[in-house]
Order: structure tokens, then C-alpha cells, then sequence
């Protein structure tokens, strides 16, 4: 029972989610079609003048040529005028000059393809046949011609373009919002009250009268709470020990998620802008233009780098709620020291700074995620933990960079310090200042298991996984996706609100199809193979940017390496636990994967050191194409090693 | 009674998912309003500005022709019909002034009350160049200015539109207005869908909750009848992995052990408690 007591809950989010989802965008839409309307009609007055205007600038021109004697068909320069106009107006889409006869003596259009946009596309609205104006011209009081003027209809729909995308990245940080706040609400009214009601009658049932259930705590079951707690007060009154009686002590990850979400959310505000932010901050004359980009990222890994081996030993000597809140101030003040942007070299260090407190704030939401999980669901509860980590960061860089294009990016930081206090004062409500701590296991106790864990890094497979997977793909994050991902797109002419949606893709593809390739791994297709395929479409996806350019081929690089990566991460942890489990080293799965995360760690700040220094010999893109090409190498690398080791394996198995 | 119970108690879990959700489209539909309310004052204000230019150049026209032959500015014939022309083209375009290249005032529709704010102005046109065009904003208005240049391209003067922005203004305003009734009508039919589908989609839950506390009604019930009374006994619920069974038997369990712990209290032992 204890173990699936959160399945009703996040059966629940599932289940209301999509309905949400689907019942967010389409109020969404609606609101996007009404706005269309309501722009068509509003900027009528304003399209009539301007055609009035056009008009008569037009006519006025002719008529003084018709004045001083050149007839309608010779009027010079006519064809550059007509040009100039259209230029100036974007929403005129032809200018005819036709004679009293009706024939077109001289006609223009603009060549824009404004029809094929995609605000046009998905919302057709209005009249779609081109509406026309026309002016007499008269010579002397007589009809000698007529200028016709005709519009674009969808000329303020292609300017609607950039909201219609804003709304989409608003919607998509809406849904997940909405998941984390179901998932809160129906543990709080369900789940929780659930649990605890039948934790107590399990103590109660064993003699053990020393634990209340407070009705508050109780949501609709609070009758239920009342009366069997008043059992407990019965027996302590008759054995005169009232102070003794404990409030049900229970902790449960939930109570984390939505602090640690938007925690999560506050803290990658930046993702979109931080390299072009800490560039155009500028730094002392030795730090190049390209190292002052990449220095907050470098600072950012080393920090984590540095606290990742003692997370242990933090949450040992101070609970993790406590941990968690000691947090958020400093999380805060570095932020805004990062929001004043001094120079490249103090938002490295104020950003670095803000990676240590993140890091801690981190394992302490980590461990009390570990420490609620019910005995055996330590994956499920660190890939919940993940899950919540990757959706925080997906909204944060989407908002993020939709909030820097219209308020800056200094503003935006400050507006993330003020969401980390949010997260606080979440965390200071709903996160159990009591949890119970976990035994630790009892094979990797000792000094010596733990000493001699650390053979597991000789051994070849071992050694593959994290050179051929976790080198390639942290190099691919940290490279790419933090640093030549914003390079490449300002580049390209994007806005920053274009840069974050188009980042947001590399965050939202391991919460869309991570559970399904967590499956898919675990079951059908395996770890290996699922590893090795992640290494190659990530290469292939960094290497395609050789042969396409421009913005749309980095959507689609950012999205398939998303996904690559979404294969690799959480597979390379578990094939990480199989090899070790493999080598029967005692130790070797705690070693292991200690020795996983500082290595990834370590090559992602290698990868944007010598990124750094190469970006010098090659450009951006080029630098891309050979990370691919790195990618497509390891992949070579891994199937190699696992080919030999099958080979080896069989005629051992032979010969048994 | 049980009904109106159970009643409250769906309503009440479903009420908070429902307040959650609606708090949340409330907000991305508040979103979305500032968004295209701002995004409409863009579109507005650069049709206009593209529109002012190209008043602003025409206007130019007979100055810069007189310009051309190096007779001075002043001299347009019909300088002020041509002024007032293009004023009565829009209401909201107070003023339209020609300057020459030392602020001086050469023609002006405006009144003597309403004078253009000179500095700012004579500095954009500078910061322009020759042949420029140019724009200025100010609290209440949206200034526009098109430069004349000489033969030689030395900077003669220029020609200047200002534009109130109280209509824009009024605009703008209307559009929210209306952008906000229609988030209104929005989200009150999303959550009255809401409410439906959170009815269907929640069904199972709410038919365990509402079966662990009939269990529990009967258990109780047991106690006020006393002995004798008929027993009933409830239609076990299972799903989503609870089981009201289990209820049952754990609160009769329960029951009995703190019935024996107070018979041991009576008896003067309290050893069962530990």
C-alpha cells in the first residue's frame, strides 16, 4: 500500500492533465482568434487614412505632371515612385495608374510572400480577397485616369506572428505549471490524508497509541482522523502523558516538487541570454569577447563540480529543509549581483556563485526526494526529482527569454531573484522540517568497500561509457546548447524571445518523451542500443547544421539533440549501475556513479575551455559540425567495444 | 445526509483543482491580453509613424523644390494652404511647422499656445542629417520631422508634425477593454468545462474517498444502534490500488487493540504502550 500510495494522485495529474492542457490552448486560441478580429476591425481607421494618404500623394504627383503638359502615359519616373511606395507601406500590396479607359498604364507589386506566414496560416480571418481603393485623377476638371490601390489582408495577422508564439510558449509553461499543481492539490486532498489515515490504523493496530493526525491534515478524511486520533489522546490522558503525542510525521516528495519547480524555474531565467548578456557586459582587456561569453558557464559547471562530492556530508550535518530555505537568500543576492552585470568577469563570479547555493539547494531537494521515496522506488523518486528539474528549466528559459525581450535582461534577473523567494516561501510551507533519514547500504559502509569501488574505473566498459556517452553528450549540453545554440541564432538575426523558444526544445523533449524512452530502455530495445542511438542522432543532428543553415535548421538540431540527449542520460546512469553490478566490485555502483557525475561535470567544462580557444581557428557553426563529428566517433568507439566484449563473451560461454 | 456529505466532499476536491486551474488560466489568459494589447500599440504606432513620414515628405515637397533652387525656405507660395492641407488630413495632428536651421519658426498652422517644443526637437533633426527623417517623443505627443537640405546638402531646415497621442492613446485602451471582456467570456465557459471534465476524470477517486468514509459511517454506526442492531455491510470499493476492505479490517483491528490498551489502563497496566 505504502508504495503506490502516490499512484492515485499522479494518476490523477495524468489524467486531468491532458484534459487541461488541451482546455488551456484552446481558450488560448479562442482568445487568439477573437484578438485577430479585433485588430482587423480596430485598425480599419487607421488603414483608411493611410489609403487616403497614399491616394492623394499619388494623385497630387500626376496631377502636377498633368498640369505643366506630359500626358498620364509619359510621366517619368512613375515605375521608381510606385517601388518607393510600396516600400514605405507594407500593407499596400499593388499600385495600378489605369486611363479613363480602364486600362492598366502602369502597375507595381510588392513581391513579399507575407500570405505564407504562419500566423496567416493557422488563423484565416477577415476577407480574404485583397480590398481596393481608387482615386479619380483629374486634369482641368476631366477624367483622365484612376490610381487603384490594393491592400494586404494579412498584413497586421503576419504582425501577430510573434504573439501567437509568445501565447504558445505561455501555454506550454502553463500545462506543466498546471501538472505541478495538480499533483500538489491531490496529494494534499487525497494521497497524503490517504497515507497517513492508514499509517496510524497500521500503528494503532499494533498496540502503538502515540501519534495524532491533525484534522487540518486530514482534507476530507478529517472525521476519520478525529476519531481515531482521539484514541491516542484517550490513552495518554489516562496514562498522564499528554505532551508525548507526535503529529503524524510524514514526509512525502510531493511536498518539494512545487518549490523545487519553481526554484528550478528562477535559476535557468538566463538560459536563453546569459552568454550574449555576459558578452555585451564585456571584461577586462585579457578576457576575449568568446571567453567572456563562455566564463558564466564555466564558472557555473565548476561550481556544481565542486559541491557534487560533498552532498553527502551537507545533508548529514543539516536537514534538507533547512538547507533548501538557507538557500534561497543567497540564491537571490547572487542573482541580482548577476542582474547588475558590472563587467563579463563579475557575472561569471556572481553567476558561479549562484551555481554553488543552486547545487546545494539541489541535493537538499534530491536527498529529501531519496529520503520520502517508499524502500525500491529510489529511480522513480529521483526520476520524478529530474522531471521536475527539466520542466522548471524548460519554463524558465521559454519565460525567460520572452521576459528579457521586453523588459531586458537585468530586469529578468531580478525578476528571478524575486521568483527564488517565491520558491522559499513555498518550500517554507509545504516542505516537512522533519524527515526521517535513510540507512545507509550496508555493503558500501566500510572504508575499504568504498576504497575499492574505485576499480571500477578500470574497467574498459566502464571507461567506454563515460568517454564514448557522457563526454560527447556533456560537451554537446554544455558547448552547444549553453553556449553556440544563442551564438549561432543571434547570428542568424534572432531575437532573444526567438533564441529561448528555440532552447526551450532542447529542455521540453526529455519531459515529453523521456518516460517513453525510459521504457523503452528498461524493456524492448535496451540499454546499449538505446545509448548508442542517442550518441548518433545527437552527431547527426549537430553535424546536419554542414549542409542547412539559418533558424529553422537550429530548431530542428536542438530538438533532435534534445532528444539524444533525453536517450543517453538517464540510460548512462543505469547501464553505469549494470556494469558495476556486472564486475561483483564491492562498491562499485556508488563509485561508479560518483565518478559519472564529476566527469561529466569536469569534460563540460573542458569542452567550453577549448571551445573557447578553438572558436578562434573555426566559426560557431563549424565548431558544431565537428562536435557532431566527435559524437559519430564515440558512437564508432562504443559499438566497437561492446562488439568485443559480445565476441570475448561467447566463446567463454562456448567453452562453459 | 450521507449524500449531501459525500456532495461536499467531491466538491470540495474537486473545487480545489478547480480553483488551481482557473487561478493558472486566469493568468496565462492575463498574459495573453498584456501581450497582444501591447503588441496592437506597436502595430498602431508604427502604421501611424509609417503614415506621418510619408505626410512629412510630402509636406517637404514644395520646400525642398524652392530649396532646390537655392531661394530660401520662407518663400513657398502657398506655404501655409499646404500646412493646413495636410493638418486637416487627421484630427489628431495638432500642429505642423517649418524651422530653418537655427530653430527659427518660418510657417506654422499651430495657435501661439500650442508651441512645439523646440530643443529636443532642432537636436534630432541635427542628429538626422541631411535629407532625414526623424521622430521625437514626448509625454503627450509623437513628434515627426522630415529635414529640407540645400543644393550644396547643408541642413536648411526641416518640416515637423506633432501628433497627439491622446486618440492612440484612447485606442489602445479600448482594444484591452475589449480583449479583457473577451478573457472574461473565455475563461468562464473554460471553467465551467473544467468543472465537467473534472467531474468525469476524477470519478474513480472520488468513489474511494467517498467508500472509505461509508466504511467508516458503518463502523461508527455500530456504536450508537449498540448490539442487537441490523448489520449492513458495505459494498467493498477497490481501485487506483486502495481498497476500503482493508479499511475495514484495519479500523476494526485498530479498534480492538485500543480497547484492550484502556482494559490494560483499568487494570492498572499501561505496558502496551510503547
Amino acid at each position: 500500500m505504502t508504495s503506490s500510495i502516490f499512484q492515485p494522485g499522479r494518476v490523477a495529474a495524468r489524467r486531468v492533465i491532458l484534459w487541461v492542457g488541451l482546455v488551456v490552448t484552446m481558450s488560448l486560441l479562442i482568445m487568439m482568434f477573437g484578438t485577430l478580429r479585433a485588430f482587423d476591425d480596430a485598425i480599419q481607421p487607421e488603414m483608411e487614412k493611410r489609403s487616403s494618404l497614399i491616394g492623394e500623394t499619388v494623385r497630387d504627383r500626376f496631377e502636377r505632371a498633368l498640369e505643366i503638359g506630359v500626358p498620364l502615359e509619359a510621366v517619368a519616373g512613375a515605375d521608381l515612385f510606385f517601388d518607393e511606395m510600396l516600400a514605405d507601406f507594407g500593407d499596400v500590396h499593388s499600385i495600378s495608374l489605369l486611363s479613363k479607359n480602364g486600362d492598366v498604364v502602369l502597375s507595381a507589386s510588392s513581391r513579399s510572400k507575407q500570405n505564407e506566414t504562419l500566423a496567416t496560416k493557422i488563423a484565416k480571418v477577415g476577407t480574404e480577397e485583397r480590398p481596393h481603393f481608387s482615386r479619380p485623377i483629374l486634369s482641368r476638371n476631366t477624367l483622365v485616369g484612376e490610381i487603384r490601390i490594393a491592400f494586404d489582408p494579412a498584413f497586421v495577422r503576419t504582425r501577430l506572428q510573434d504573439v501567437l508564439l509568445d501565447v504558445f510558449v505561455v501555454a506550454l509553461v502553463s500545462i506543466l505549471i498546471a501538472f505541478e499543481l495538480v499533483v500538489f492539490v491531490m496529494a494534499g486532498a487525497l494521497a497524503k490524508p490517504l497515507d497517513r489515515i492508514f499509517l496510524l490504523l497500521r500503528m494503532q493496530s499494533t498496540g502503538m497509541f502515540n501519534h495524532v493526525i491533525r484534522a487540518s491534515d486530514a482534507g476530507n478524511l478529517r472525521r476519520v482522523a478525529r476519531r481515531i486520533s482521539d484514541r491516542a489522546i484517550d490513552i495518554s490522558e489516562r496514562t498522564q502523558s499528554t505532551g508525548k503525542l507526535l503529529r503524524m510525521p510524514q514526509a512525502y516528495f510531493v511536498d518539494v516538487r512545487l518549490a523545487l519547480f519553481v526554484f528550478s524555474l528562477a535559476t535557468e531565467i538566463s538560459g536563453a541570454f546569459l552568454p550574449l548578456y555576459a558578452r555585451d557586459a564585456g571584461g577586462p582587456e585579457w578576457m576575449s569577447a568568446d571567453f567572456a561569453a563562455t566564463a558564466p558557464l564555466i564558472a557555473y559547471l565548476f561550481a556544481i563540480a565542486l559541491v557534487a562530492p560533498f552532498g553527502g556530508w551537507i545533508t548529514r550535518l543539516i536537514s534538507p529543509r533547512s538547507l533548501f530555505l538557507l538557500c534561497i537568500p543567497l540564491t537571490a543576492a547572487a542573482m541580482i549581483g548577476v542582474g547588475v552585470g558590472l563587467s563579463a568577469l563579475w557575472i561569471a563570479v556572481w553567476h558561479g556563485a549562484m551555481a554553488l547555493v543552486y547545487a546545494a539547494a539541489t541535493i537538499a531537494c534530491q536527498e529529501y526526494a531519496i529520503r520520502t521515496a517508499p524502500e525500491g522506488e529510489d529511480a522513480q523518486a529521483i526520476g520524478s526529482y529530474l522531471f521536475v528539474i527539466m520542466g522548471g528549466a524548460f519554463c524558465g528559459t521559454a519565460f525567460g527569454g520572452v521576459l528579457a525581450d521586453r523588459i531586458g535582461p537585468n530586469a529578468t534577473f531580478f525578476f528571478g531573484a524575486f521568483l527564488v523567494i517565491i520558491a522559499g516561501i513555498l518550500g517554507a510551507v509545504t516542505i516537512s522540517a522533519k524527515v526521517s533519514a535513510r540507512s545507509e547500504p550496508i555493503s558500501d559502509g566500510t572504508g575499504f568497500s568504498r576504497f575499492s569501488g574505485l576499480a571500477i574505473l578500470r574497467n574498459v566498459r566502464f571507461i567506454a561509457l563515460v568517454l564514448c556517452v557522457g563526454a560527447p553528450m556533456n560537451i554537446g549540453m554544455s558547448v552547444f546548447i549553453w553556449y553556440l545554440t544563442p551564438m549561432i541564432l543571434e547570428a542568424e538575426g534572432a531575437r532573444i524571445a526567438d533564441i529561448g523558444r528555440t532552447m526551450m526544445l532542447y529542455y521540453i523533449a526529455p519531459v515529453l518523451v523521456g518516460p517513453l524512452i525510459a521504457r523503452l530502455a528498461d524493456g524492448k530495445v535496451g540499454y546499449t542500443p538505446m545509448l548508442i542511438g542517442g550518441v548518433i542522432l545527437s552527431g547527426a543532428a549537430l553535424s546536419s547544421l554542414a549542409l542547412w543553415s539559418g533558424i529553422w535548421s537550429m530548431v530542428v538540431a536542438v530538438t533532435a539533440f534534445g532528444i539524444g540527449f533525453a536517450m543517453c542520460d538517464a540510460t548512462q546512469y543505469a547501464q553505469a549501475i549494470r556494469i558495476a553490478e556486472a564486475s561483483k566490485i564491492p562498491g562499485a555502483r556508488d563509485a561508479g556513479l560518483g565518478a559519472i557525475r564529476l566527469g561529466d561535470r569536469l569534460i563540460a567544462i573542458v569542452g567550453l575551455l577549448a571551445s573557447a580557444y578553438l572558436i578562434k581557428q573555426f566559426d560557431y557553426v563549424n565548431l558544431a559540425v565537428a562536435i557532431g563529428g566527435l559524437m559519430f566517433l564515440s558512437a564508432t568507439v562504443l559499438i566497437l567495444v561492446e562488439l568485443g566484449r559480445a565476441l570475448l563473451r561467447n566463446p567463454r560461454e562456448k567453452k562453459s | 445526509m450521507q449524500n449531501v456529505t459525500k456532495w461536499g466532499s467531491s466538491l470540495e476536491l474537486i473545487g480545489r483543482i478547480l480553483a488551481a486551474i482557473a487561478a493558472l488560466n486566469l493568468v496565462s489568459l492575463a498574459v495573453f491580453v498584456g501581450l497582444a494589447t501591447l503588441q496592437y500599440e506597436s502595430i498602431l504606432s508604427n502604421l501611424t509613424r509609417e503614415r506621418l513620414v510619408v505626410l512629412a515628405e510630402s509636406v517637404r515637397g514644395p520646400f525642398q523644390a524652392v530649396a532646390d533652387l537655392g531661394v530660401s525656405i520662407s518663400t513657398v507660395r502657398n506655404a501655409d494652404a499646404v500646412l493646413e492641407r495636410a493638418r486637416l488630413s487627421d484630427e489628431a495632428i495638432f500642429a505642423i511647422q517649418v524651422f530653418s536651421q537655427d530653430g527659427k519658426i518660418v510657417r506654422s498652422t499651430a495657435l501661439k499656445d500650442q508651441p512645439i517644443e523646440n530643443r529636443e526637437v532642432l537636436e534630432a533633426a541635427l542628429a538626422a542629417g541631411q535629407s532625414g527623417i526623424w521622430h521625437v517623443e514626448t509625454t503627450d505627443n509623437f513628434l515627426i520631422g522630415a529635414n529640407i537640405a540645400s543644393v550644396t546638402g547643408a541642413y536648411l531646415g526641416s518640416v515637423v508634425i506633432a501628433y497627439s497621442k491622446h486618440e492612440a492613446t484612447i485606442q489602445v485602451q479600448a482594444m484591452e477593454a475589449r480583449l479583457v471582456l473577451l478573457a472574461l467570456a473565455v475563461f468562464t465557459c473554460s471553467v465551467f468545462i473544467v468543472w465537467i471534465i473534472l467531474r468525469i476524470v476524477l470519478a474513480e477517486h472520488l468513489r474511494i474517498f467517498e467508500g472509505i468514509l461509508s466504511t467508516f459511517d458503518n463502523f461508527e454506526r455500530k456504536f450508537w444502534r449498540g448490539k442487537g442492531a441490523t448489520e449492513t455491510t458495505p459494498v467493498d470499493v477497490e481501485g487506483l490500488g486502495f481498497s476500503t476492505a482493508e479499511f475495514r479490517k484495519l479500523i476494526e483491528q485498530s479498534e480492538e487493540k485500543y480497547l484492550s490498551v484502556k482494559r490494560n489502563k483499568a487494570g492498572g497496566s499501561i505496558e502496551a504502550i510503547e
